[in-house]
């Protein structure tokens, strides 16, 4: 095995990392304000980049916004998701929360196969398609969009949490609801926004990677597993956690296929992941959190 | 006295039995077959109805057990000629085995990391069945399963394996009623409510966490045998995530605090899509629309839910 | 009082199981009369009820839903043209949702409550295998719109199929490959059934043409990047990259090699000849080679012959009636499925009201020589397959179309 074999390694898993470390984004912001799980939040992703590609190709929009319309339109849907479907019976317990989500996980899957049609879609490269050599081994140029856009979103997240008025309301109602309604926060409105940027942050990961993967109406459980694993390995509740947890798994993976064998990737992966659980219960860098009661 | 108890706590599930046992006199084979398959997802939902509604705990790896069973028994009785019993028994011990090795370490953990546990585990166990592909039949998995038989008779038309798969059901619901109504039943609903406080009280929890989810994994293989010898090939497509969330959904739609909410559960859910076939493509989203519709409307559950609406009613009543 | 809700629930689900089924039947009667009426212009005798289960929903609904509307526009015609001897034809569509289990219900149903002579279908290798036991039991024949090897090797005797199978279209790609002096390929396959399928034919084969695989990798179907795998393909000295799979993977593969700076050949299996593998892989498409129908570069059929007149009345039929081209081979697969069904019932010697499935069966078993999209059809008890390697082209793509080469 030769070094720039693993240093392709390495950059295909970061580059696949990436993908999952953006949807683990979504699942915190949604964690962080509920305590729930948002099972749909693949299909925010997988929206993100079917409606981008429809903006592009029938509707002929030019590519940003195209892109732009597409992610403000998947903000829309995660607001309504919210309205119609979580704030109806947003105080009965996390399960059965979780199951409306898996819902509406469906709904949507259903839904955009047949507005949008079963076919996969993509979108042209933002700069042009020729790889950059580093290293002896290959980069896309869209997979450096990709990293960009994804530290972005990290730094952004994390000076909203913890300077703004309104992300530190957002941790304060996940820790304790009630506490955070007797402090006059307008809980319900914070699960409003948080479905609504979650959506918007996993449309902007649908947005960018749509060039390097193809989009179509069915890769959202892939992608919301997959983003699920690496927000639990980070640490539930923690972006940049979320984020680092994405690029972990997605090396681990790379490192599987390339060293061992492609068939048990998953498998892999997996009991790295939990292996790495049972050592720390709340995942790399999670803070020990009570549930929500 | 004692007869009175006995007799009203096997009242209601001797007169769903009874009417189990008339009803293929009034079906088609067609309906008997559905109805057949509702009796394995009852099954399947009743041992993780146990362990979430009852011990409070998640499975979403839980489908890993339905193709443990499944493919247990399809191996012992195609690869090596074993009798369908033997694979039965196969079934039963490999999926409470390896629910006992998996669920040691992972039962320490607790909520959505329980979940994610539990969820790798299942994934795990997916992979294997795809890649081990000398023992597994890979993909394209195995075929000409042998039907069921006692003796010289052979199960073969819907009737008979609707009995069948009744009556195995039937039966594993009076046990999880006997369990639930026992000395553990009390410890697990203890232990749903506080773990703490149970802890404190001297229930030894971790014991009684593992045990009912080895039940809960045993009561899927039962099914996943069932089903192999029912539909006579397995592939590993049934027995993945998307089965365990099926799964989990039937539980909490049907009830989870109750162990009737798994069988209206599975009555629901499997008999659902079968009514939606008229809507064709459109199948899938009206499913969807029903589940977020149920849980916003009943939040606890089918069971739970028309019980309210029952009792609302009775105080109407002047 | 909770047990009693309990029953009361339990004997609500039951019956209105019942219910349900009425009414689903009176939808069928009603359905009956209506179409009647219609036909009395053109087939009046009692309708052949044929069963379809496609892959509506579900992972395979981009093959599914296309088959479905070849399906009903080709019925339609049929009646239209006087059907079977004035008798039309009826089919009833169920939906598999991609699902062995739903495969198994949609397939009683069609035959214990719509009462069909055979079932055209699934669009899945998995489906057709989960529903051979209602088949078998039923006795009715099985028209499968699925390409697994293991469907018709061995022969089932009342299981058919169309779509060329992998032990058909690999000899044909690795007869190319010798042409071309290839000698060392990295095989590169999806870990699901028809790659895996695709897979073991490959290596069972190779050696007859004198080529070696010099590594061998699987991808998942789903998954986005797969340089890793072609990474240790070029470590290996291949000559050309054998990619086996379907869906969106097999463009990611072809940006992937250019990515690495891998100039070797792509051969890719029927399962790309659709045109998303082209809007995917962009121009990292071209010059990608694949074995599959003539459906797909119709001109291969031969200006004039009978096949091109059958292929471009497919094609027109269909844009006209869909508002575009049926894309790749599956739609074709559903309207050879079908046709071989009304072949099959021309050829009967009598004509009863009630057709004798067995003697349909037996009618399809004699297909010889049915001249369809997919090649020209000859059955036998010892062949199910239907189809031969002279029935398939080699295709390039050149300046993203898809054309025939030698």
């Amino acid at each position: 095995m030769q070094l720039s074999q693993i240093i392709q390694f390495v950059i295909s898993g970061l580059t696949a990392g990436s993908v999952y470390g953006f949807t683990a984004l979504g699942f915190t912001i949604i964690f962080n304000a509920t305590g729930i799980i948002n099972f749909a939040q693949g299909e925010f992703v997988m929206l993100g980049g079917l409606i981008s590609v429809y903006f592009y190709q029938s509707l002929k929009f030019p590519l940003f916004p195209a892109c732009l319309a597409a992610i403000v339109v998947v903000m829309i849907i995660g607001g309504l998701f919210e309205r119609l479907a979580i704030y109806p019976r947003r105080n009965s317990s996390v399960i059965t929360l979780i199951i409306i989500t898996i819902g509406g996980s469906i709904f949507i899957k259903g839904s955009t196969m047949r507005i949008l049609g079963e076919d996969p879609m993509a979108l042209p490269a933002f700069s042009g398609g020729k790889s950059i050599a580093f290293l002896g081994a290959a980069i896309q140029p869209q997979a450096i969009w990709v990293a960009f856009v994804t530290l972005a979103a990290v730094i952004l997240l994390r000076i909203f949490y913890q300077h703004t008025i309104l992300g530190k309301a957002m941790k304060a109602s996940a820790d304790n609801r009630e506490a955070a309604k007797i402090v006059g926060i307008n809980v319900s409105r914070l699960t409003l926004y948080s479905f609504a940027f979650s959506a918007a942050i996993g449309a902007i990961g649908g947005v960018v990677v749509t060039p390097m993967i193809m989009a179509v109406f069915d890769m959202g459980g892939m992608i919301g597993l997959k983003g699920f694993a690496a927000a639990i390995l980070g640490g539930l509740g923690n972006p940049i956690g979320s984020v680092l947890g994405g690029l972990l798994l997605g090396v681990l993976e790379s490192l599987s296929v390339g060293i061992i064998s492609s068939g048990y990737k998953d498998a892999i992966s997996l009991l790295v992941l939990l292996s790495v659980l049972f050592i720390r219960p709340s995942g790399l860098f999670g803070l020990a959190r009570g549930e929500r009661t | 006295m004692e007869h009175d108890g006995i007799l009203r706590k096997y009242l209601p599930i001797a007169i769903l039995a009874l009417v189990l046992a008339l009803l293929p006199l009034f079906v088609s084979n067609y309906q008997a077959k559905i109805l057949i398959f509702v009796g394995i997802n009852a099954i399947l939902a009743m041992g993780l109805c146990l362990l979430m509604g009852y011990a409070g705990q998640i499975s979403l790896g839980h489908a890993a057990f339905y193709g443990i069973g499944a493919y247990a028994s399809a191996i012992m009785t195609t690869k090596y000629g074993f009798s369908v019993w033997l694979g039965f028994l196969a079934a039963i011990l490999l999926s409470g085995l390896i629910a006992l090795l998996i669920g040691m370490p992972s039962l320490r953990l607790k909520g959505h990391y329980l979940a994610m546990a539990t969820l790798g585990f299942g994934e795990i166990i997916t992979v294997l069945f795809v890649e081990t592909d000398t023992l597994t039949g890979g993909p394209e998995g195995i075929v000409s399963i042998p039907p069921i038989s006692i003796g010289k008779f052979i199960f073969t038309t819907s009737q008979h394996y609707y009995y069948l798969v009744w009556g195995i059901a039937i039966l594993l619901f009076v046990i999880a009623l006997n369990i639930i109504h026992s000395r553990v039943g009390r410890a697990l609903r203890a232990l749903h409510g506080s773990e703490i406080a149970a802890q404190a009280m001297g229930v030894n929890t971790s014991k009684y966490k593992i045990q009912i989810f080895v039940l809960s994994a045993v009561y899927a293989g039962i099914a996943g045998s069932l089903y192999a010898h029912l539909v006579n090939f397995i592939n590993p497509t049934p027995f993945t995530l998307t089965y365990s969330i099926v799964l989990v959904t039937i539980v909490v739609i049907g009830g989870m605090s109750s162990i009737w909410g798994a069988v209206a559960g599975s009555f629901v859910l499997t008999l659902l899509p079968e009514y939606l076939r008229a809507f064709q493509e459109y199948n899938l989203i009206i499913y969807a629309l029903i589940l977020v519709l149920t849980m916003i409307f009943m939040p606890q559950g089918l069971v739970p839910g028309v019980a309210g609406l029952f009792a609302r009613l009775r105080f109407r009543q002047p | 009082m909770r047990k009693k809700v309990c029953i009361f629930l339990v004997f609500l689900m039951v019956f209105s199981t019942l219910l349900a089924s009425c009414a689903t039947k009176k939808k069928t009667t009603e359905k009956k009369e209506t179409k009647k009426e219609k036909e009395t212009k053109e087939a009046t005798g009692t309708p052949y009820l044929i069963g379809v289960i496609l892959s509506l929903t579900g992972d395979y609904s981009s093959l599914g839903v296309p088959e479905k509307n070849v399906i009903e526009m080709e019925v339609d015609k049929f009646n239209k043209e006087g059907g079977v001897n004035g008798h039309p034809v009826e089919v009833t569509i169920e939906d598999d949702g991609t699902d062995a289990t739903k495969a198994v219900t949609a397939a009683t149903k069609l035959i214990e409550q719509d009462k069909v002579m055979a079932i055209v279908g699934t669009s899945g290798t998995g489906q057709t295998m989960a529903i051979r036991g209602e088949i078998e039991k039923a006795q009715i024949p099985n028209v499968s719109l699925a390409g697994g090897n293991a469907i018709s090797e061995p022969v089932n005797k009342w299981v058919f199929q169309v779509p060329w199978p992998n032990g058909v279209v690999v000899p044909k790609t690795l007869d190319y490959l010798k042409k071309k002096k290839i000698t060392k390929i990295g095989l590169l396959y999806d870990s699901g059934g028809f790659g895996v399928d695709g897979q073991k034919v490959l290596e069972q084969k190779v050696g007859e043409y004198d080529i070696e695989i010099v590594a061998s990798e699987s991808y998942g179907k789903d998954d986005t990047d797969m340089t890793v795998q072609l990474t240790k393909i070029k470590g290996e000295g291949a000559e050309a990259v054998v990619v086996w799979g379907a869906g969106k993977a097999p463009s990611i593969i072809a940006k992937n090699m250019d990515q690495l700076g891998m100039d070797i050949p792509y051969i890719g299996s029927h399962g790309i000849a659709r045109k998303e593998f082209v809007d995917g892989a962009g121009d990292s498409a071209e010059g990608v080679v694949f074995a599959a129908g003539k459906i797909i570069v119709p001109d291969a059929y031969g200006k004039g012959t009978e096949a091109f007149e059958l292929a471009d009345e497919y094609i027109q039929d269909y844009t006209d009636q869909y508002g575009e081209e049926p894309n790749g081979t599956f739609p074709a697969h559903a309207y050879d499925g079908i046709h071989i069904v009304f072949d099959a019932l021309k050829r009967l010697d009598k004509l009863p009201d009630k057709v004798d499935p067995k003697e349909l069966r037996d009618a399809i078993e004699k297909t010889k020589g049915l001249i369809l999209t997919g090649g020209s059809f000859t059955y036998s008890a010892t062949d199910h397959f239907g189809t031969k390697p002279t029935d398939l082209v080699m295709i390039e793509v050149k300046d993203g179309k898809f054309e025939e080469i030698e």
